[in-house]
């Protein structure tokens, strides 16, 4: 079942020995905004305990209470018998208790061993230099051998999020807080995190899993428990919580009871055959890259006026190289873009932007300072006189009704949907002609992506053009027009969603018969392998 | 062997040898080093000993300031404070209480060191520009309160007792003896996995609280020792200079030029801050010694260049290129294609 590059499953973890990791009453305020609400848990030792909710239900809060980068507004956190809440992160992880970051936070100018390294724990715990596992063994465990000279900035989201469990697991942590470890992994890569972490909790360490890619919470985690609101509302197994009413309402979304292919309410039937709308970008022929590495290569993409443009791959395929390319923040190293048909490739990212260019980029770059409805006005056209910046302020308000309430708020204590919102808001607001969005579903629970695509009904029909670059590839397929399959900078696919939602021919694609024909669909779902958050 | 090792002992994990190996090999370099310039000392005239008292004087400043900067990422703006508290506590020393030349080089460096310590108890709550503009204010205040503080003779400056003062050969020696220092600490932090510590706290200091890393104790030691080392420093500058007032040994210019240097040797790395301080010091200072703002005009001028085109510093730039050439006749084992395009 692996792909060659994957490797055997690790037996290599012994059995070690924990405590219970208990929680009691623990409630967290930020000012007025309750995280979470009167929270008591309990993670036996060697058990691995999943967390969902949607994105601002106090999740990564949690841990981070745990991992003692917050101290609790009340209650107690105790491991055995030490108590724990109050305590620095650095002492809190040498009682054993180790984070992993969301978005992996490598040291990028030191190499992979260089980062373990910071991690390794000989110094603090006198062992005798026989039993000493080396941070080469870690390595080894964490499939990174190779890899162990390289600069950190140089690997890719697989190998990163490795490097990230290595040098957890290189403190010597017996309690493993894992905060979506697998964000953005596809196919064979997420099959690859999964089967790492489920080794590693096969060795007796205790897991607390924050996730939203559900192959995670139903392959590894015998116990989930549904934060909402900062609350708990609802415990079981995996297969319990997911048939559970509430949880459905506030988490799963109804949507994913039914068939990906019904959720083409973006899609007007009218507009099927595109090939007759006039060209609105055209890429010819684009070749792009950092330094000796190649991102594009030799890349053909066309997009009509009011067209929705999907553009799918792996990670390191090229797709945010390609939106950067458009909206200028890459150069192109050869070949052109047309803006309807005018010539734009020698154009800076500014002078796009008022022509129409819009970019809502990954990892959504709000500034986390200003306020929500500063976020936005800094988002409209210079040009824009002040009433018709209101006007338009009005009208993405409207796009967007939850932001309204929270106009006064300092962006950086919105909640990831909330974010994801106002990062499109304020695309929005220059009125362009083509939006670019970049990601729109990474790290967001399943519920918001449904309202965000809802949403992009209401743009859509204003007569933007969109051009969605998603690793969520039922949901961009089902509201596209169009899609592109990217490969190592190469277009591998372009033509109609549809055979794309053949899973087997989207791997096909994907991997370019790379790993073709070795891949083994999603064991549990079974409704869209590849995709990762449903 | 992993499988055997995990099983013995699952919470402690150790340091990789090579980088122990890596270190040791730079600490050898340093003694042939050490003794190629004491023999170009035995050789030379006068003229080097004196060019080489000062440069192996800049030496220190500059990697002192690179322990700080370049590797823990603490971007001071304080060399004056310890070259300064250095400086009057070592011909106060001499002349109060009739010390010789060493002791009273010990005493600056371990006063520096406590002053290093003692601003750290404010200092160290404070991150990037709050620390840099911190350690400025420092600097500003000494400067100030050694100007109107009469024990030390206020801005008249004191001077160190000229018969105490080592000849031209000896202050080579001891020049040469402070710098080998400095460099031999910064091979010690570098190549060790303190050093590695250091350089993951610059790199993203949450990430490295999680790991367990004590944050603001490492900050602590190596600004004590960077405190220490400027102090040394600023010991064979008070010997060279004699005499002195505040206001040039608590100036901002000591700041200026070991920063200078280390941008333009390359910050982070152990050999930057000598080619730095070689290229600054006796590739312009000395050259244009006739036209000092000549001088000054050319330091910004490579400044300049070396920010815009080479941002990493001179030693670095060199390093890449030699292994790209070298590359360029062996096989091409990495391919573009190796390392997955950023997406």
């Amino acid at each position: 079942m692996h792909a060659p590059w994957i490797g055997e499953p690790l037996a290599a973890f012994e059995a070690v020995e924990s405590s219970p990791l208990v929680l009691e009453h623990v409630t967290k305020r930020f000012g007025g905004v309750l995280a979470n609400d009167d929270l008591s848990l309990r993670v036996e030792p060697g058990e691995a305990l999943g967390i969902i909710g949607p994105n601002g239900a106090g999740k990564s809060t949690l841990l981070r209470l745990i991992g003692g980068l917050h101290v609790p507004s009340a209650g107690t956190i105790t491991l055995g018998a030490t108590r724990i809440d109050g305590l620095r992160p650095d002492v809190v992880n040498r009682h054993g208790i180790g984070l992993a970051n969301q978005i992996p936070k490598p040291f990028p100018a030191l190499s992979v061993a260089e980062n373990v390294q910071v991690a390794a724990t000989s110094h603090r715990r006198k062992a005798s230099p026989r039993a000493r596992v080396t941070v080469d063994d870690v390595l080894e465990l964490c499939q990174l051998g190779t890899r162990a000279d390289a600069r950190a900035s140089s690997l890719g989201l697989l190998d990163l999020k490795r490097l990230e469990l290595a040098r957890v697991l290189a403190t010597g942590a017996r309690v493993l807080l894992l905060d979506e470890v697998a964000a953005g992994l596809v196919g064979d890569e997420l099959t690859a995190a999964i089967q790492l972490v489920r080794s590693i909790h096969r060795s007796g360490r205790s897991m607390i899993i924050v996730e939203h890619v559900q192959r995670v919470i139903q392959e590894i985690v015998s116990r989930v428990v549904v934060l909402d609101w900062g609350k708990l509302i609802a415990e079981g197994t995996p297969a319990a919580v997911a048939a559970d009413e509430r949880v459905r309402d506030v988490y799963l979304g109804r949507r994913a009871q039914r068939e990906a292919g019904s959720v083409s309410s973006l899609r007007p039937e009218t507009t099927a055959g595109t090939a007759n709308s006039s060209a609105l970008l055209e890429v010819e022929n684009v070749c792009a890259g950092y330094g000796s590495l190649v991102a594009l290569d030799h890349v053909e993409l066309r997009i009509g006026e009011g067209e929705v443009v999907s553009v799918l791959g792996a990670n390191g395929a090229g797709k945010s190289t390609l939106a950067k390319v458009v909206s200028g923040h890459v150069p192109a190293r050869s070949g052109r873009l047309l803006w309807r048909t005018r010539e734009v490739t020698e154009l800076p990212t500014y002078k796009r932007a008022r022509l129409g260019i819009a970019h809502s980029p990954e990892g959504r770059r709000i500034f986390p300072d200003h306020t929500v409805s500063e976020n936005l006005l800094l988002g409209a056209a210079h040009s824009a006189s002040r009433a018709r910046r209101t006007e338009r302020l009005e009208w993405v308000l409207g796009v967007f009704p939850a932001l309204r309430k929270l106009a006064a708020r300092r962006a950086g204590l919105l909640s990831g949907g909330e974010q994801q919102m106002l990062a499109i808001g304020r695309a929005l607001m220059a009125e362009p002609s083509l939006l670019i969005c970049d990601e729109l579903s990474l790290g967001l629970a399943p519920t918001i992506v449904d309202a965000l695509y809802d949403t992009l009904v209401d743009v859509r029909a204003s007569g933007i053009a969109l051009l969605l670059i998603e690793q969520n590839t039922s949901r961009s397929l089902a509201v596209s027009d169009r899609a592109y399959v990217l490969h190592r900078g190469r277009v591998t696919y372009a033509g109609a969603p549809e055979p794309l939602l053949d899973e087997t021919f989207l791997v096909q694609r994907y991997f370019h018969g790379e790993f073709g024909g070795r891949h083994e669909p999603d064991e549990t779902g079974g409704r869209s392998g590849v995709p990762t958050g449903k | 062997m992993a499988t055997t090792a995990l099983s013995r002992a699952p919470g402690s994990v150790a340091p990789a040898l090579p980088l122990r190996r890596r270190g040791i090999a730079a600490l050898g370099a340093l003694v042939l080093a050490g003794a190629a310039c004491l023999a170009l000392g035995e050789v030379g005239g006068a003229g080097v000993l004196s060019l080489g008292t000062t440069l192996f004087a800049y030496v220190a400043l500059a990697q002192a300031w690179n322990i700080l900067g370049g590797f823990s990422g603490q971007m001071s703006l304080g060399v004056g404070a310890f070259v300064g508290t250095s400086a009057y506590a070592m011909a106060l020393t001499m002349t109060r209480l009739g010390w010789s030349w060493l002791p009273g080089m010990v005493a600056g460096m371990v006063v520096a060191g406590a002053l290093s310590a003692l601003l750290a108890l404010p200092l160290l709550r404070l991150k990037g520009d709050y620390f840099a503009v911190g350690t400025l204010a420092a600097t500003l205040a000494l400067d100030a309160w050694f100007d109107n503080w009469s024990f030390v003779n206020k801005s008249m400056g004191v001077s160190v007792p000229i018969q105490a003062v080592p000849g031209q050969t000896e202050m080579y020696v001891i020049g040469l003896v402070v710098a080998l220092f400095a460099v031999g600490s910064a091979i010690v932090m570098r190549w060790s996995t303190f050093g590695v510590r250091l350089l993951a706290i610059r790199e993203d200091d949450l990430a490295a609280r999680l790991l367990g890393v004590n944050v603001s104790g490492y900050r602590l030691v190596v600004m004590v020792v960077s405190g220490m080392l400027i102090g040394l420093a600023g010991g064979v500058f008070a010997l060279s200079l004699v005499s002195f007032v505040p206001d040039g040994m608590f100036a901002m210019s000591w700041t200026i030029e070991a920063l200078v240097m280390v941008v333009i040797g390359g910050m982070g790395t152990v050999i930057g801050p000598i080619v730095g301080a070689v290229a600054v010091y006796y590739g312009i200072t000395t050259e244009l010694a006739n036209f000092p703002t000549l001088s000054l005009f050319f330091e910004g001028g490579l400044l300049l260049v070396i920010v815009r085109f080479v941002p990493g510093g001179l030693w670095p730039f060199v390093v890449r290129s030699a292994r790209r050439s070298l590359e360029w006749r062996g096989p091409a084992i990495r391919s573009a294609r190796a390392t997955p395009p950023p997406s």
